[in-house]
């Protein structure tokens, strides 16, 4: 399944944030995963495209398409429909994360998060699979 | 004012008695004077009878003496045929002459004195004189020319001649009696007629004024009235039942025209009030007609720039195609077609300008029944909306802004714990992370306190409703804070016995709880006791949390809700806190509907006892947290 026979499996990691981009890199490439960064959403749906990931952690307040959004179009486009989706979001509202599971999404973790937390999460996911 | 003392009917009833009783009494005195004319000629015809049988008496008399003197010239018995026949007559003529005269005694008596003057003439002369004749006619003739006899009849004859010019007499007064009776009696009966028609016109005249002039003003007034003369009044001055109905219609027009003030007075109250209020309110009848629209109305009307006219729907409908989501409108318009009777509330957004308002719609009902129309109501929320979302991004920048920071310490101070990412660190390096560590998760329960009340600002909190199990949560809660009470040497107890089921939203419940067991873990110095407690009797939940710390000065335990507000101990204690653990408590509480109460006493310990109502308490704020009651 994955590309990349050397790692565990591909994770696209979103968010503006570039040292929370870099903290789930750390976590993540610790546990023998390959990192693939977006700066926002239009490089995420892109590198998704290009990349195929096995999973993405996607934060939802991005500038230009938020993370729900490039969550919807990942499930629209049938080569990315079946990425599990991890949001990450700042958000305290109930509401923001019903509308993430409604856009498609897996999981989801609030932040600030515990990057221990995060990595097991990445892993039960795709343990399921 | 009313003259109750003779009534209508009283005068009426006297009036017509009095009309009865002249018209009786002058009918009554024509009857007796046509009696006494009847009377008089009856008389005057009696007259006649007697003066007739008087002559035939005198006839008979006359016969008498002619047959007695016959027979003695001629000798011949054929001559004694009328004196025979008067002699066997006479008694009983006499006898029907006494009759007709028995009433006057004068005439009476003359008529006994005729009739003994002719027995006499019978028996003592002419019986005599023909017996005498028969023997011997010389003598007999002789005797007869002594003129006896005729003197005798001739008296008798003078008696009748008396007799019937008395009678004659009395007979022309009773002819008299009569033709002047007969001229009384038409004299009367004339006056009669003429007294009664009098009477019976003054009669109705009265009638008239009394009745029929006074019902016809009032009649009069009332058609005033009827035709909006609100002044129209009579004069009270008639007589009984009309002085009662005079004054009745005076009062009927009074009590209308008061209601019509007090009603014109609500009116203008009403309009004055919907004219005042900020929202546009506009009724129709049931086909869509606008009955009334007010100020505010009118103004968004021409705000919108929207013809004002054509029934409730034609607006509607161009109020719709105005908006950004006329479809939506349209399925509202289906589903009050459908419905009628139904209230609806939809908010709208014009699309040219963006500003935004609530609209709201229901049913008019007359007396609880027939619909009579349609209320409509709108009220323009830009502003609030504005507002509403300048707190969304409030909170959601916020959320953003410090929570992203944070991430970044918290995650990386873990990194720096892994030894196999980041290599060991030595003792005091260590220390240093954990510094920093401590104050992130602190900075971060701040965070999370300050976007609590953010979101309780922003009406954006609200309650997930489910079965809650108190013991449960709260047992759950001294567990997560047993390794907290264990590191600072504070035994943690829960007493909680059975079951205590309540209707709430379980993670505000469990943040209500963990505050409360986490302030007292704080406030209680080692070797202290942290008693935590469940109960449920009577439709309301009670959860104890009790300790034995430094407590809080008496005077305080008011402003322990306050937000930021730190008790003087805790300060003095320099025991950690933002003052934002009990507010939160409080707030959610309060949107449970329950109580919370505290209790403390300084170097003692501090109870907090939270009361929660076993079943949702159903208000109208849809469930919103609002910070009602807090910091008060």
């Amino acid at each position: 399944m994955s590309a990349n026979g050397d790692a565990r499996g591909i994770v696209l990691v979103a968010d503006d944030d570039e040292d929370i981009r870099a903290l789930v890199a750390y976590r993540l490439a610790s546990g023998g995963f390959e990192i693939v960064s977006a700066r926002n959403g239009e490089e995420a749906l892109q590198l998704a495209a290009e990349r195929r990931p096995d999973l993405a952690i996607l934060d939802v307040m991005m500038p230009r398409v938020d993370g729900l959004e490039v969550t919807r179009r990942l499930r629209a486009d049938p080569r990315t429909e079946r990425v599990p989706v991890i949001l990450l979001t700042a958000s305290v509202q109930e509401a923001d994360v019903a509308r993430g599971f409604e856009a498609g999404a897996d999981d989801y973790l609030r932040k600030p998060f515990s990057p221990q937390e995060l990595g097991m999460r990445v892993q039960a996911i795709l343990a399921r699979r | 004012m009313l003259r109750r003392s003779r009534s209508l009917t009283s005068r009426i009833a006297a009036a017509s008695l009095l009309l009865g009783f002249v018209v009786v009494l002058a009918f009554a005195l024509l009857a007796s004077s046509i009696q006494s004319l009847r009377g008089a000629t009856r008389a005057a015809r009696r007259s006649g009878l007697i003066v007739a049988a008087a002559d035939r008496l005198e006839k008979l008399a006359v016969d008498m003496e002619t047959g007695e003197r016959g027979f003695l010239i001629a000798r011949d018995d054929l001559f004694l045929e009328p004196y025979e026949a008067a002699i066997a007559r006479y008694p009983a003529d006499v006898r029907a002459l006494e009759q007709l005269v028995a009433s006057q005694p004068e005439q009476h008596a003359r008529v006994l004195r005729i009739a003994r003057a002719l027995r006499a003439y019978q028996l003592h002369w002419a019986a005599p004189v023909i017996a005498l004749a028969r023997v011997n006619p010389r003598a007999a003739i002789a005797r007869e020319a002594g003129e006896g006899g005729k003197r005798r009849v001739d008296a008798i004859r003078t008696q009748f001649a008396q007799f019937i010019a008395r009678e004659n007499e009395l007979s022309a007064k009773h002819t008299s009696d009569s033709n002047r009776e007969g001229l009384n009696a038409l004299i009367l009966g004339v006056l009669c007629a003429i007294g009664s028609a009098l009477l019976i016109v003054i009669y109705a005249g009265y009638l008239l004024r009394l009745v029929v002039a006074p019902v016809r003003r009032v009649a009069e007034a009332a058609r005033r009235r009827t035709h909006g003369d609100l002044s129209a009044r009579v004069a009270e001055n008639g007589v009984g039942e009309v002085a009662v109905l005079a004054h009745n219609f005076n009062s009927m027009a009074d009590t209308l025209q008061a209601n019509q003030d007090n009603l014109a007075f609500d009116n203008a109250k009403l309009e004055a009030v919907l004219n005042a209020t900020l929202d546009g309110i506009l009724m129709t009848d049931a086909d869509g007609n606008i009955l009334f629209s007010n100020r505010k109305m009118d103004q968004l009307w021409k705000q919108m720039g929207l013809r004002d006219e054509g029934t409730i729907w034609d607006r509607m409908l161009r109020l719709a195609q105005r908006t950004t989501t006329p479809d939506a409108y349209f399925d509202l318009f289906a589903e009050l077609a459908a419905n009628p009777d139904k209230e609806i509330e939809a908010d709208f957004t014009l699309a040219d300008d963006g500003r935004s308002f609530i609209g709201y719609t229901a049913p008019v009902q007359h007396k609880g029944q027939a619909r009579v129309g349609r209320i409509f109501a709108v009220r323009e929320v830009t502003e609030e909306r504005a507002v509403q979302r300048l707190k969304d991004e409030f909170v959601a920048t916020v959320s953003h802004e410090l929570r992203t920071p944070l991430t970044s310490i918290v995650g990386y101070v873990e990194l720096l714990f892994d030894q196999q990412l980041s290599g060991a660190l030595n003792e005091t390096q260590q220390e240093f992370v954990d510094v920093i560590g401590r104050n992130a998760e602190r900075l971060q329960r701040l965070v999370a306190d300050l976007l609590f009340f953010a979101q309780v600002e922003a009406e954006r909190l609200t309650l997930e409703y489910t079965q809650v199990d108190l013991v449960a949560l709260v047992e759950r809660a001294r567990a997560s804070a047993h390794p907290v009470a264990q590191n600072r040497g504070v035994s943690l107890e829960c007493n909680c016995a059975g079951s205590a089921e309540i209707e709430a939203d379980e993670s505000r419940i469990a943040q209500l709880v963990d505050n409360l067991v986490s302030n007292a873990l704080k406030f209680t110095p080692a070797g202290g006791c942290v008693r935590l407690g469940v109960q449920a009797d009577d439709g309301l939940a009670a959860i104890e949390v009790r300790d034995d710390g430094i407590g809080i000065p008496e005077a305080e335990v008011e402003r322990l809700f306050q937000r930021f507000f730190r008790a003087s101990s805790a300060v003095a204690e320099e025991i950690p806190g933002t003052g934002l653990g009990l507010a939160i408590a409080k707030t959610i509480v309060d949107a449970h509907g329950g109580s919370i109460d505290v209790s403390s006493s300084p170097g003692k310990g501090t109870t907090v006892c939270v009361r929660l109502p076993v079943e949702r308490v159903r208000t109208n704020g849809a469930d919103r947290v609002t910070h009602s009651g807090v910091g008060a």
